[in-house]
């Protein structure tokens, strides 16, 4: 035999040849170890994926809460978005609606008496945690022109410091007074004490006795348990720009509505406007809130109004957005002219779900555009289902299987068992997975109410990688993979979507953002090679996201 | 939702008299997807084909079936990244292979190679093999020395080529081919002792 014969033989021999083995005892001893292989890679990857949007949320949440002094932070922040880039924008420290009144009797407010007050210093705050002096513009007048014409630190007095601190560690802004007083967004407290500095220059409410300014003591309306707390014995002169009661402490019932249209004689927020103090509390916007808020963005277009002098990069403020989506996708399946064999798909082929995530990141013009790009992973998942048509046999017990008739007549019945055979359809289902890695570019308008906004978004995908897995049916009636090569295209070109959707901002930083989406994949995902059947997607669906503005 | 590829209730025979069974594809993703059964399912239909694989490369059943064990756990592991592309079974038969190779201990494999002269003088022998089966063709194989025990199967079994095999064994050409020479030539010989002729 020559040596190719043997090597021949030996292979035919030993190739196919099953060696006995105790299966069962083998899968005892592997089993267990297989506890690690279990998960799938599907599952891996949505595992790695939730881990990502969880690592991403507490990454966002500690860059916010790290170093938050909590005891001075508000528990409600109501502010515009833009604010905190907004250049000129006014001097709202933070009101600690949780803060202990111990806390605030700690504070150390400086005290310059027997100074006079000049036109300027009338003009001067003092910032209440460090005792800093803080230019604030001059009262508004009303009308517009004198909006425009407001330049911050224009009328800066001898005492001003313009490199201070607010309470957040940033810096401290002379936003217009008119903005607050415009906006018709409650604002901190301590605004209210620029407030009322304008308030003691319009409506002489300042002080007689000493002439100065001082700090309001931050209270919400109607909080008067915690008012009657508030030390007696620090009553020195900068609280005496507050209204004050008959026993020396302030009257909180001047807290200061900023409602557009209520002028500078400002009315009180505590009292009957139960709606506001609902704002203030949890940032539900009422109607009187967004037909301010309309206003406030109306007057935030104005050209040169409170931007003066300012780059267009300083009005953009940066964005990161992890968002996840599902929904049940729409398949399209289309042929010209129509034949049994697409018929044969759309029986085969019924979609499922669609789930996609992304990571996008981009900027928002102050005006509330917002253009974002980045990442995106989409899965579709349909069921296939093969059906197949076998012979089920099943037996009949104690039946009659035989009738004989004698001659004389008589009938004799044999029971017994009967086979009878039954044609069963056998449906087996399984599921189809298309894979699909986009680069969206995102283009958005937001609307923004105090910690609510609505945003309308157009979102344009490029494909970049089409996988396709699963079974299809081929034109001779049998089942093919779906990775075939050959079969699908490696990228389906472009995808386009609209979207609206409603976001609460926690803060400045963080806003959580819901809605709809609707998103078409316009192009055949098939190579017409294999079949002329079109196959296409919409899919129709919610989305979440978590956002962070830098 | 996930996890099932296919209806399970079908296979388990819950419901039904019926076990259907799963085909090869159906085996394949439900390992992907984690299914125990279709794990169990792929252990029971291809484990005997594996160990006979394992037992050529192995000098006794024991080691076989540590090879066996450790190509299954690496075979389950691998099978997400799986591409269809040519035989499953072959795919399963190259792991096994492979981790046969590591399994056995490579220093005295190459210490067996050093000592190796060619000598390609093929060996004629009359047509025995005929009555030859696979048991006493494992069981042959196994007697064979470790080296040439793996060249032969890495040859002749899995026709890698000599210049495979020097990578993979980390031996040169020149001695894949004389090890493979000298395995068949004892293997032939020991064919022929069995069967009481003389050469």
């Amino acid at each position: 035999m020559k040596t190719q014969d043997f090597d021949r033989h030996v292979r035919k021999t030993l190739n196919g040849y099953d060696s006995e083995l105790d299966t069962e005892s083998l899968w005892l001893e592997l089993g267990p170890k297989l506890n690690g292989v279990k998960r799938s890679a599907a599952w891996k990857s949505r595992g790695w994926l939730g881990f990502g949007l969880l690592a991403m949320t507490l990454l966002l949440g500690g860059l916010f809460f790290k170093g938050v002094d909590w005891k001075e932070q508000p528990a409600v922040e109501t502010r515009p978005h833009h604010e905190k880039d907004l250049p000129g924008e006014g001097q709202k420290t933070m009101k600690p609606l949780g803060a202990s009144p111990e806390s605030r009797t700690d504070r150390k407010l400086p005290v310059r008496e027997g100074e006079p007050l000049t036109e300027a210093a009338s003009n001067t705050r003092i910032e209440p945690r460090r005792g800093l002096l803080f230019n604030t513009p001059p009262p508004l007048k009303a009308g517009e022109n004198e909006i425009n014409e407001f330049v911050p630190g224009k009328a800066a007095g001898p005492e001003v410091n313009p490199g201070a601190k607010d309470d957040r560690g940033g810096k401290e802004r002379t936003k217009a007074q008119a903005l607050s007083g415009e906006t018709g967004l409650p604002v901190p407290v301590s605004s209210d004490f620029t407030r009322e500095n304008t308030l003691a220059s319009d409506d002489t409410k300042k002080d007689p006795a000493t002439g100065t300014i001082g700090y309001l003591p931050e209270q919400l309306p109607g909080d008067s348990t915690s008012s009657n707390r508030l030390p007696t014995d620090q009553p020195g002169p900068q609280e005496t720009n507050a209204a004050h009661t008959k026993n020396g402490l302030p009257d909180l019932s001047s807290t200061y509505d900023q409602t557009p249209g209520s002028g500078h004689a400002q009315k009180p927020l505590s009292g009957p406007n139960a709606a506001d103090k609902w704002t203030r509390i949890i940032g539900i916007p009422t109607v009187l809130d967004l037909t301010s808020a309309k206003q406030n963005r109306e007057m935030n277009r104005l050209p040169g109004g409170f931007l003066p002098n300012t780059s267009f990069l300083k009005k953009l403020r940066w964005l990161a957005q992890v968002e996840y989506g599902a929904g049940r996708p729409r398949k399209f399946l289309g042929q010209h002219p129509a034949d049994a064999y697409l018929e044969a798909r759309k029986a085969t082929e019924s979609p499922l779900e669609f789930f996609r995530s992304g990571f996008l990141a981009g900027v928002q013009e102050w005006s509330g555009f917002y253009l974002m790009g980045g990442l995106a992973y989409s899965r579709i998942r349909e069921e296939f289902t093969e059906k197949e048509i076998i012979t089920a046999s099943d037996s009949m017990y104690a039946n009659i299987i035989e009738i004989h008739i004698s001659p004389r007549g008589d009938t004799t019945f044999t029971y017994g068992s009967a086979t009878d055979s039954l044609p069963l359809v056998l449906s087996r289902g399984s599921y189809n997975d298309y894979k699909l890695y986009d680069l969206p570019v995102k283009l958005g308008y937001e609307f923004n109410f105090n910690h609510w906004s609505v945003a309308l978004e157009g979102e344009v995908a490029i494909n970049l990688r089409l996988r396709a897995r699963g079974k299809i049916l081929d034109k001779q009636g049998q089942i093919q993979l779906l990775d075939r090569q050959g079969l699908f295209k490696p990228r389906t070109g472009f995808s386009y979507s609209g979207s609206a959707r409603l976001g609460y901002s926690f803060n400045r930083h963080l806003q959580f953002v819901a809605g709809f989406d609707y998103r078409s994949y316009p192009i055949d995902f098939m190579l017409s090679a294999f079949n002329e059947v079109r196959q296409r997607y919409n899919l129709p669906g919610w989305s979440a996201a978590v956002q962070w503005r830098f | 939702m996930f996890v099932t590829h296919f209806h399970l209730r079908a296979y388990t025979g819950s419901k039904s008299s019926i076990r259907i069974p799963l085909t090869e594809q159906d085996i394949i993703t439900g390992c992907q997807e984690g299914v125990p059964r279709c794990q169990r399912e792929l252990v029971d239909r291809y484990a005997p084909m594996l160990l006979t694989v394992a037992r050529r490369y192995a000098r006794d059943q024991a080691t076989a079936q540590d090879i066996l064990q450790d190509a299954l756990l690496r075979i389950f592991q691998a099978i997400p990244r799986y591409q269809p592309f040519g035989s499953f079974e072959a795919w399963m038969r190259r792991i096994v292979a492979t981790s046969a190779l590591q399994y056995l201990n490579k220093k005295w494999m190459r210490k067996e190679f050093n000592n190796l002269d060619n000598n390609d003088e093929p060996l004629e022998m009359p047509d025995i093999y005929g009555r030859l089966g696979a048991e006493d063709l494992l069981e042959l194989i196994a007697r064979l020395p470790e080296g040439y025990r793996q060249v032969f199967n890495l040859s002749v079994m899995e026709q890698y080529t000599h210049a495979e095999i020097a990578g993979m064994l980390g031996i040169s050409e020149s001695s894949s081919r004389s090890q493979l020479v000298r395995a068949r030539r004892q293997l032939q010989t020991m064919i022929a002792n069995r069967e009481k002729i003389r050469i």
